[in-house]
């Protein structure tokens, strides 16, 4: 939504600006490039804290090789440098606007540079000893003595490099004129400079931030080379689009010449080694170019295994943990027949296909062949170990090479029997939104605890550090492998606007230990089945074991093929041992959190007629401003769609859209939950095949069995669970079906039939993202619809939730920032402390109680200028009200505390607080204690 | 590697007496008879590690367990064995003697068996023996390699397995060991980075020669060794001088037999790892070979109780050997060889040898080695064979006694602690060990490596 007005005002400043500058590289340097450079300083002290944090795991005997002095110092000097480089990212403004700030950066950076001189010399002998050393015959101590020699050497590395960026930055600082214009300006004043021409579209895109009239939002964008891949020009996508749409490491499902899927294209990883072709590693290199010093994609060359690639294949591997994966993309046999038939091939494609659905049948005896001329499709390994797109790779092709295949004498049975799509590539972004670099956060009226508010102009960076997909298995959801690209990539979003709301975390804490709190009765219900209910707390347990015993989702595999029974055992055992309560309450504000700025997401995206890739969600934890925050920023570099204006066009007021946006999905959710109640009936009287019934009565056992041992699965996991871990067989043999395909193709209706839930805590027509998440593979055991809905509710006042006065009580009390009227009859020493804490923090405390409590704590109360009344007759309703908007009904008193008690939040009018108040205290029925 | 059919039952011969002894060993260990591991290589411990792959219905995961590999020489065993150790880093000192309680071979399902390793379940400690340690080539000089035509294979009594792992799974069996090598200065060759079992040093490769000794008609022969000198501080410092000029030298090392076999042929990979010059002492060697052991047989209405105390052999054949010995070294530093076996026949060990080998009449006679370990805690060899001496005393004198009185004066003399531990290795396993050696050669008609 863009105003006429304001865009033309806009270009003309930006042209303005344009034009005082007089640029010349070598003598400017801009602010962007300091701040990038801050980044890289930040990057390395990270990589050298996460080096120290490895030695510090070695054996003691080993550490003492290299001395605890060496390693504590460089921890501690490293963690504070880590603080002020943070500090100085935010205020890099500062560093140009202030002489003072900008000479004490510079002494900061010198400091940095001599220590880290320092450590690299310390680093270069500790290393000439350590090899000495290690020629030694030592046992077990020989690794740990390379590992550390190999640490050490890192170690240096990165402070050599520290020591050099840091060099770099004090001499620009020094000698370079400084430039605060935006380097998309920069980059048209060179161009015009240099005398190459300038498009017009070209200069409005950039200082407008629109790349069209319809309002794309204009980002930065990579160049994608591939002759075949659209007709003309190499196409230009953004980054979003690209990593969406052709993934790396993802055959690129499009047909050139009658064969699909033959363009890839790598990034270089640190857990991956090229096996064939030797040269490929160049090859991979030169296909990819990243900007050296932003971390921008510029632009990308996919190879084409078929033609620039010897023998038309590429076999990689890669290091999975324990496990090496294997991969191999391309074939052979159809690079021999491309050789042949050279650009005809596509006229040759059905004599191959017809040749190639011979040879299937003759060695798997099956009708069924696959397209030979489709390599966006693998045989794979159903241990999750390899995948080959090669059609003609009806055996593993890489026996030689693994150690399962080794052991099988030749033919490995664990090599499919069909062929599967290749799976779908995850590039993972991280996200931070720079908040402290806003100009101006417009902040609307808390709705109770929950504050809206709206941010333009404010940095955002995206950082793709890693991939991951699951290895195809018995079920397409097979082990996750992930790969650590070597040059992480970046998109910076330099102004952008967000809309934001923050929820004290104290309180979100509370809230979730209250609901943890075994002796509180009462919680919310969750249904599993059409008759059947867990208790939100035993859910989100389950889950937190789920996340736990999967290695945080990505090793499911080998949880699902555990049996019932070792599960529950296992269940019982870890929650009971191993993990104890702020474990399971981090991990519960961490998936509310993700959970809610998915549902604000969609809810901006519905609400503004956004496209959801136009929107980016960011969710943080902030434990120094005790806030939990959820904000969702537009996907574009200047900010072009404004969406803090939108929202305000469309809901009149920031405060409104927060009231919305609960309103709307405590409904939602709740309408959801119904649909999907309802369907689950429906579906159980449609299905009436008697098979199918048959089945779905065993696994409702099996679920059931589970769900009284306090484990709930969604049914996603638990029919990979049934198949992986063989209780399919154990069905099909009890219900003496012919065999395990016939159950394994009635699974899905079967349960269904069954009665369970379909999407007992997320789905994705609730809560999951398709597109953007941070978490795109483990979406089902990071989000929790339920918990979600609950605090929401709890939040908005529309539930009551019981807790403990000392837990949940003062939880909320101490919410109060400027006021805080107790009408509590009752009080107790602990009551009082509440009282006295608020009363130090600067909150105006007025107190009503009985007589007796007066006269007991009330010259205390007055000393910290506490107002006491009390009443002249004895009364028993209590509550507080907070800020004077926030009225709390309770049964608690300011006494008892550690009792269990109901609260509710309620919501004030303007004014209202004030009348409630009045007519306490003046209606006659309590007076001033103490007089006055 | 293809091997000939009568290698082929050489090697199979010995892996069943390599597992037969390592019974016997697993046996005899235990707390109350626990027993001395010297270091058979100071300061040398090779990192064992143990993969095991397991594979279920849709998943694989790899193990991976850590050990040291310990090569310690077992004076009461009177052979070379490794022990596997996964404790904690440090515990053990690879530079002190081991004491063991336990000495249990492992086979796990789906693991490679590993022959002359034992698992010791963390029962072992430092021990002080630095007396005995230094008279490992004694030990050494018991035990010898043997050969036929140009093959080497190792002594059954000097026998571990062990697990290399780069890239895939490797078993490789070594044999540490004292030999005499001619060293020729044509035949070095620089290797930088020469991969020796879990590390790789710089050093030279020499195709020299080994002296072999064929027991019935008592000669002197030669036979084709490949041996790799390593060129490194930890080792001996007279390596560095070697290329020099042509050397014969008596050699601790250690065989390394690649290819998954116990048997050493030239033109094949395996080679002997030169770790440092040792006296070289052909009287006992001589006793290895020609030797007998010596028994006290005591004679009880319910048993005879065989006590193993010495090894003895005719001076004529020892000293025949000797002179030949001699005579051969002699010959090749007439050649122009330098020799190093020479100079170090001597030395501080001449003196111990003295209280170790003595001649009586027409015999000489080696104590036998497992009393040794008895020297730890004592302040000399000599020291703990005289108190040794007195129980042999009364021993001798009830081995011609006989009958019930000699029984219960046996279980008298048991009561004192020493004795009991004298009789019990004089009983153990040694005895065994010592003709499995020379029946293993005879049988196959094999030579000696000295």
């Amino acid at each position: 939504m863009i105003e006429l007005k304001s865009l033309k005002e806009e270009l003309k400043n930006r042209l303005n600006e344009m034009l005082k500058v007089s640029y010349k590289r070598e003598e400017t340097i801009h602010v962007e490039d300091i701040r990038y450079a801050l980044y890289e300083i930040e990057n390395l002290i990270n990589k050298i804290l996460s080096i120290i944090d490895e030695l510090k795991k070695f054996p003691e005997n080993v550490q003492q090789l290299v001395g605890p002095k060496f390693i504590d110092e460089i921890s501690k000097t490293c963690e504070g440098i880590d603080i002020a480089i943070k500090d100085y990212i935010n205020k890099v403004d500062d560093i140009f606007e202030s002489d003072k700030v900008r000479r004490e950066f510079v002494k900061y950076l010198e400091m940095i540079r001599k220590f880290s001189e320092d450590k690299e010399q310390e680093c270069y002998n500790l290393r000439r000893l350590l090899r000495e050393k290690t020629k030694i015959f030592a046992g077990r101590k020989i690794e740990y003595l390379r590992k550390l020699e190999k640490r050490v050497k890192d170690l240096r590395i990165n402070f050599e490099e520290l020591e050099e960026k840091s060099y770099n930055l004090i001499t620009d600082l020094e000698r370079k004129k400084v430039l605060m214009v935006s380097p998309e300006i920069l980059d048209l004043v060179r161009s015009s400079e240099l005398g190459g021409e300038v498009w017009a579209h070209e200069i409005v895109e950039k200082v407008s931030g629109l790349r069209s009239v319809a309002g794309e939002p204009y980002t930065e964008e990579v160049s994608i080379a591939a002759p075949y891949l659209h007709e003309e020009e190499p196409t230009r996508l953004t980054i979003d689009q690209l990593l969406a749409r052709y993934p790396p490491f993802e055959p690129i499902q499009i047909e050139a010449d009658g064969i699909i899927g033959r363009f890839i294209w790598f990034l270089e990883s640190t857990n991956i080694v090229f096996i064939h072709p030797k040269d490929i590693q160049r090859r991979v290199d030169e296909s990819v170019k990243i900007d050296e010093y932003s971390g921008k994609l510029i632009s990308i060359k996919p190879l084409d295994v078929l033609k620039d690639v010897q023998n038309g294949e590429i076999i990689i591997r890669i290091q999975a943990g324990f496990r090496k994966v294997f991969i191999k993309y391309g074939s052979r046999e159809l690079n021999n027949h491309v050789q042949k038939y050279g650009a005809s091939i596509r006229h040759s494609i059905e004599n191959i296909q017809d040749r190639y659905e011979r040879l299937v049948q003759k060695v798997k005896g099956t009708e069924r062949a696959y397209s030979v001329s489709n390599l966006g499709y693998s045989w794979y390994c159903i241990l999750g170990l390899s995948m080959s797109t090669d059609p003609y790779d009806l055996d593993c092709p890489f026996m030689s090479e693994c150690p399962v295949g080794r052991k099988s004498q030749g033919r490995c049975n664990k090599w499919s029997w069909s062929r599967r799509l290749f799976p779908k590539v995850y590039v993972v972004p991280e996200r931070e939104l720079a908040l402290t670099s806003a100009a101006d956060p417009k902040y609307g009226r808390p709705l109770l605890f929950i504050t809206p508010f709206a941010v333009s102009g404010v940095r955002m960076h995206e950082l793709y550090r890693r991939a991951q997909w699951y290895m195809p298995s018995v079920t397409p959801e097979g082990p996750v492998v992930e790969v650590y690209f070597k040059k992480n990539l970046k998109k910076d979003l330099p102004k952008t606007n967000a809309i934001c709301f923050e929820i004290p975390l104290s309180l979100i804490k509370a809230i979730i230990e209250s609901l943890l709190d075994e002796k509180i009765p009462g919680k919310p219900e969750v249904t599993v089945m059409y008759d059947n209910n867990v208790s939100l707390d035993k859910l989100l347990l389950s889950k937190f074991f789920v996340y736990i015993m999967t290695r945080k989702g990505l090793d499911t595999f080998s949880f699902f093929q555990m049996k019932d029974d070792k599960i529950i055992k296992n269940f019982e055992q870890k929650l009971q041992k191993s993990y104890n309560q702020d474990e399971i309450v981090n991990f519960a504000i961490e998936i509310f959190g993700h959970t809610l700025a998915h549902l604000f997401h969609s809810f901006i995206s519905n609400s503004l007629e956004i496209e959801p890739e136009n929107l980016l969600y960011v969710y943080n934890i902030d434990k120094k401003r005790d806030a939990l925050l959820v904000s969702v920023a537009e996907n574009s570099a200047w900010g072009s769609l404004n969406i803090a204006k939108h929202a305000e066009m469309k809901f009149g007021t920031i405060d409104r859209m927060l009231e919305e946006f609960v309103n709307s999905i405590t409904k939602s959710l709740e309408k959801h939950e119904k649909d999907i109640q309802s369907y689950v009936m429906k579906m159980k009287k449609i299905i009436t095949d008697p098979t199918v019934t048959k089945i779905a009565d065993e696994l409702k056992n099996r679920y059931l069995s589970l769900v009284n041992n306090g484990i709930v699965l969604d049914t996603a996991i638990f029919l990979n669970h049934i198949v992986i871990s063989g209780q399919d067989i154990d069905i099909a043999r009890k219900l003496q079906l012919g065999n395990v395909r016939e159950l394994r193709e009635r699974l899905t209706d079967a349960v269904v039939a069954s009665g369970i839930s379909t999407c007992i805590d997320g789905c994705t027509a609730c809560v999951m993202l398709d597109h953007g998440c941070t978490a795109p593979l483990i979406q089902n055991i990071v989000l929790s619809r339920n918990l979600a809905a609950w605090i929401l509710k709890v939040l908005a006042g529309e539930a009551p939730i019981k807790g403990r006065g000392n837990v949940l009580g003062s939880a909320i009390f101490y919410q109060a920032r400027e006021s805080f009227f107790a009408f509590s009859p009752y009080l107790d020493e602990e009551g009082v402390k509440i009282l006295t804490d608020l009363a130090q923090r600067a909150v105006k405390v007025v107190l009503v109680t009985r007589k007796k409590f007066a006269e007991e704590f009330g010259e205390q109360l007055k000393k910290h200028g506490i107002e006491v009344y009390v009443m002249k007759a004895p009364r028993h309703d209590k509550f507080y009200i907070l800020d004077g908007r926030v009225r709390v009904r309770t049964t608690q008193n300011l006494s008892n505390l550690s009792s269990i008690n109901e609260f509710l939040l309620e919501q004030l009018e303007p004014g209202e607080a004030e009348s409630i108040v009045r007519r306490e205290l003046e209606g006659g029925a309590v007076e001033r204690y103490g007089g006055g | 590697m293809p091997l000939s059919v009568t290698e082929e039952a050489e090697v199979s011969d010995l892996l069943d007496r390599v597992k037969k002894l390592d019974e016997e060993y697993e046996r005899y260990v235990s707390p109350q008879t626990p027993t001395l591991g010297l270091q058979a290589v100071p300061g040398f411990v090779l990192l064992l590690k143990h993969f095991a792959l397991r594979i279920e219905r849709f998943s694989v995961s790899e193990y991976v367990a850590r050990y040291d590999h310990f090569i310690l020489a077992f004076p009461e065993l009177l052979s070379i064995r490794a022990v596997r150790f996964s404790g904690e880093i440090g515990k053990v000192s690879e530079y002190s003697s081991l004491l063991l309680e336990r000495f249990q071979r492992k086979r796990e399902k789906g693991k490679l068996e590993l022959e002359g390793s034992f698992i010791t379940m963390g029962r072992l400690s430092n021990v002080d023996a630095s007396l005995l340690q230094m008279l490992i080539p004694l030990f050494l000089a018991l035990i010898r390699p043997l050969s036929k035509d140009s093959s080497i294979f190792p002594s059954p009594l000097s026998f571990i397995a062990h697990e290399l792992s780069e890239g895939e799974q490797r078993k490789v069996y070594l044999s540490p060991c004292s030999l005499t090598a001619i060293l020729e200065k044509e035949k070095f060759e620089y290797k930088e980075r020469f991969p020796v079992p879990g590390n790789r040093f710089s050093g030279f490769l020499v195709y020299g020669k080994a002296l072999t000794y064929k027991s019935s008609p008592g000669e002197i022969g030669e036979i084709p060794l490949k041996v790799f000198v390593p060129i490194h501080e930890d080792f001996d410092e007279r390596f560095k001088e070697y290329p020099r000029g042509t050397r014969t030298a008596h050699l601790l090392g250690m065989f390394v037999f690649e290819e998954g076999l116990p048997v050493l042929k030239p033109q094949k990979r395996g080679y002997f790892l030169a770790l440092q010059e040792i006296p070289f002492l052909p009287e006992v060697e001589a006793m290895a070979i020609h030797g007998e052991p010596l028994c006290l047989a005591v004679h009880t209405p319910q048993r005879v109780y065989e006590h193993y105390c010495a090894i003895e052999s005719s001076v004529e054949k020892v000293d025949a050997f000797v002179r030949s010995v001699n005579d051969k070294i002699s010959k090749f530093r007439r050649r122009g060889a330098y020799s190093a076996v020479e100079e170090l026949t001597l030395g501080s060990l001449s003196r111990e040898m003295h209280d170790l080998f003595k001649r009586e009449g027409d015999v000489y006679k080696l104590v036998a080695p497992p009393l040794l370990a008895l020297a730890v805690e004592r302040a000399s060899v000599k020291d703990a064979l005289n108190e040794v001496s007195k129980i042999l005393g009364e021993l001798q004198k009830l081995a011609s006694l006989g009958g019930h009185e000699a029984y219960l004066k046996l279980s008298e003399l048991g009561k004192s602690q020493l004795a009991r531990r004298v009789l019990s290795t004089l009983r153990g396993p040694w005895k065994k060990s010592f003709e499995i050696q020379k029946e293993y050669a005879m049988l196959h008609n094999l030579e000696y490596l000295i």
